[in-house]
């Protein structure tokens, strides 16, 4: 079904992966440097994980 | 990548995760409530910093000798251990115990507002936190079971780099985020292995790893005291260490070490004898003065009995990477957000590690060679069992 034809290279396989990661990593370490606005961009750099997850099941329910 | 290299990582894979799951999978489930501890505790009225107000107990307020004979009037015939201070309320602990090397069975916590002098008690407790968190640090177990923890960490870490290399062939004919839910139960627990781990892979190695540093963290302690403090203070090797009777005053003590650290704030005081300081000093604990040095401390030391500065210095690597480790490990330095997002990500990895186990239970006979075999083949062969 979903089944791609061409295999990805591993750039493609990690792309997202790696986005997400480096992401959430930054927000961690935004969130130890201050307050206020460092919390929130710590908030929105790692809520992009569960993000992620919910938006796999969104687009899957077919 | 080759047939053997794959079978290698997946075996790598299987048992660095079978070996911890258990395990994990409890530090899952007591990690949630412990997450929102302060939330509980003050819910259940047993925050004792909410009520005080008043200037921070870290810069000003009554003499600490004063707080000290305050702690030694309640408990007569002990000795002080540790003082605690607050960077955001009056609140000054005091640990108490029957000798300078009491282990932390014997300690005491006593509650003080430095502001007005008011004993508050002892610290109020929460026997179902208190139990979840002795769960979770060691099983009741001590220094052996902490250890244990964080060698199934450790394993955790391995079971993370080694499932990053089997998703490469896995995914190669899959989109990022597929989930084939018209297949067999078994497609959907793997796809949906596949996703939950990848995506929390950086939260669960961050909080993995810092959980396994804080488990060395005895033994880091030791290791900085019989190093560091002994070389800091070598002109007092082979003293008998001071008695407490003969303890100066701490109000001196916290004045040369301030007029060392300007600036600083002091966190706590490690009194001589115990885990934090040699048999003859105050070692005095500052935070770092900006905020990510916040969580850096560095010690003074200061003569017990002459109240003079021996010598400051800051912490070796490993046990700043300890301090670091733990607001990363709690995930309690961003505010009730974080704390509901650790608890998400906590979710997701008790969902990785269930389907994980299911995967497991289900196996059939040869399902090594036939995983593998899907591996190898991009999620084909195999596929529709």
């Amino acid at each position: 079904m979903r089944r791609l034809r061409r295999p990805q290279s591993p750039g493609a396989i990690f792309a997202v992966p790696v986005l997400l990661g480096l992401t959430a990593c930054a927000g961690l370490f935004l969130g130890l440097v201050g307050d206020g606005a460092w919390d929130a961009a710590a908030w929105i750099m790692l809520g992009f994980l569960p993000a992620a997850l919910g938006v796999a099941f969104l687009i899957d329910r077919t | 990548m080759t047939r053997r290299t794959i079978r290698f990582w997946y075996l790598v894979h299987k048992w660095s995760s079978l070996v911890p799951t258990a395990f994990l999978l409890m530090l899952c489930v007591t990690g949630l409530p412990l997450i929102f501890h302060d939330e509980i505790d003050a819910s259940m009225g047993l925050d004792a910093e909410a009520a005080l107000a008043g200037p921070p107990s870290a810069e000003t307020g009554l003499p600490l000798d004063a707080m000290l004979e305050h702690a030694r009037f309640e408990r007569p015939g002990e000795v002080p251990l540790f003082m605690a201070f607050s960077q955001d309320s009056p609140l000054l602990t005091v640990t108490m115990g029957p000798a300078p090397d009491a282990p932390a069975s014997e300690m005491t916590l006593l509650f003080f507002d430095r502001a007005t002098g008011v004993s508050l008690g002892p610290a109020p407790a929460n026997p179902l936190l208190d139990f979840l968190l002795e769960l979770h640090t060691d099983m009741f177990l001590g220094l052996p079971g902490m250890l244990f923890l964080g060698v199934m960490g450790l394993s955790f870490l391995v079971a993370l780099v080694s499932g990053t290399v089997l998703y490469a062939p896995f995914m190669r004919r899959l989109r990022f985020g597929t989930l084939r839910r018209a297949r067999s139960p078994r497609v959907r627990r793997l796809d949906q292995h596949n996703l939950f781990g990848i995506v929390a892979l950086a939260w669960m190695a961050v909080v993995g790893a810092t959980g396994a540093i804080n488990a060395f963290a005895d033994p880091l302690t030791d290791a900085w005291r019989t190093r560091e403090v002994a070389a800091m203070t070598a002109a007092y090797a082979g003293e008998t260490p001071l008695p407490p009777a003969q303890y100066g005053s701490v109000d001196a003590a916290m004045h040369a070490a301030r007029t060392a650290l300007p600036g600083r704030s002091p966190q706590f005081i490690g009194f001589p004898g115990g885990a934090w300081s040699s048999g003859h000093h105050y070692a005095i604990f500052f935070q770092g003065d900006r905020p990510l040095t916040r969580y850096l401390l560095t010690p003074a030391l200061v003569d017990a009995a002459t109240g003079e500065l021996t010598d400051t210095r800051d912490m070796p690597a490993l046990n700043q990477a300890l301090m670091l480790s733990k607001p990363l490990h709690f995930g309690d330095y961003g505010r009730l957000p974080l704390k509901i997002l650790w608890a998400l990500l906590t979710l997701a990895t008790i969902w990785v590690l269930w389907t994980g186990i299911a995967l497991w239970l289900r196996r059939g006979p040869g399902h090594v060679e036939r995983r593998v075999e899907e591996i190898r083949t991009g999620a084909a062969a195999g596929a529709s069992t």
